[in-house]
């Protein structure tokens, strides 16, 4: 969860600091949006909710588990962002979206737990 | 039969062939489960039941072949086929439940990733003692799974249906750890007197 934290702080730095040249084109229209500090997905009941979530580029995401079991959130293709790995009951853990696109995840233990995450 | 709208007679019947149906197979607590009545999270829930009971089918399948020919290996082999024929009980009622409320069950993935619990140690595929922790994690946290999501079912009969499941998941697992406590030093049957995610831990075996 660290990493996530830290890249979460180092892009946040990087937008407020670069120059208006180096930033997203103005086709990425929400990477002009304020970036919340975090928006919480709740895995619970064996559903992520809200799904699907919309927020701006840069957004952490934070997947916390409500359930007694353990989950996971990981992309459909296995690469478009860095899975959570196993969340335990009661844990939390931090997703940072850097790229505008529709991510698909799952449960990887729960096969039929699906959620979208769409950044603009 | 749900008490809080007239049915027609239509629909009665159809309940009633329902009801005889599902206890002729699965036993009376299931005929309660077929009324008709239900919402998408508990589609969500049941469907995400089902789909664990076919893991656990295709587990214990999938572990049964790489089991020893010793006198362990044909302990956990027995244990594994007994709680497998429970999982495809299971698997029926579940699908019997969605079928109720207007829903497919899940088609069975061809395999399933246990990786979650390979890397976290709660057994493996490399010795007899090892396949048979990685079915304790898996039906411990069934059961869990279970104690949580049924208990927010809307539909209350199919409620207390489903949650007729899940002692027999904590059941799975004490038969596991009461065979491995013939293995191995100091594994209590019983290990807590809760079972729940803050004792998770005290259930589930690690090397």
């Amino acid at each position: 969860m660290k990493p996530c934290l830290f890249l979460a702080l180092v892009g946040l730095g990087a937008s407020a600091g670069a120059p208006a040249e180096a930033r997203s084109p103005p086709a990425v229209l929400a990477s002009s949006q304020k970036v919340p500090a975090s928006v919480t997905v709740t895995i619970e009941a064996f559903q992520f909710a809200p799904s699907p979530l919309k927020i701006p580029v840069g957004t952490p995401v934070v997947f916390v588990n409500k359930d007694a079991a353990p989950h996971t959130a990981t992309p459909d293709d296995g690469k478009s962002f860095q899975g959570t790995g196993r969340i335990a009951s009661g844990d939390r853990k931090t997703v940072v979206f850097e790229k505008p696109g529709t991510f698909n995840y799952h449960c990887e233990i729960h096969t039929t737990m699906h959620g979208k995450v769409v950044v603009r | 039969m749900s008490t809080d709208s007239p049915l027609s007679r239509r629909k009665v019947l159809l309940v009633g062939t329902a009801t005889t149906v599902a206890t002729v197979l699965t036993g009376p607590s299931l005929a309660l489960a077929a009324t008709g009545k239900g919402s998408a999270g508990d589609v969500a829930i049941l469907s995400a039941a089902y789909d664990l009971e076919s893991q656990g089918i295709w587990a214990y399948g999938a572990a049964g072949g790489k089991l020893s020919d010793t006198p362990v290996g044909k302990m956990v082999l027995a244990l594994a086929k007994r709680n497998q024929s429970d999982h495809e009980q299971h698997r029926i009622a579940l699908g019997r439940a969605l079928t109720s409320l207007g829903a497919n069950p899940p088609a069975p993935q061809k395999e399933y990733d246990l990786s979650t619990y390979l890397a976290a140690g709660e057994g493996g595929l490399g010795s007899d003692g090892d396949i048979a922790r990685l079915a304790l994690a898996l039906e411990i946290d069934a059961a869990l799974a279970y104690q949580g999501a049924f208990a927010q079912l809307k539909n209350v009969k199919i409620r207390t249906a489903a949650l007729s499941i899940m002692p027999d998941e904590v059941g799975h697992a004490v038969a596991i750890r009461a065979a491995l406590g013939g293995l191995m030093k100091g594994v209590e049957a019983v290990p807590s007197p809760f079972l729940a995610a803050d004792t998770r831990k005290d259930w589930v075996l690690k090397p």
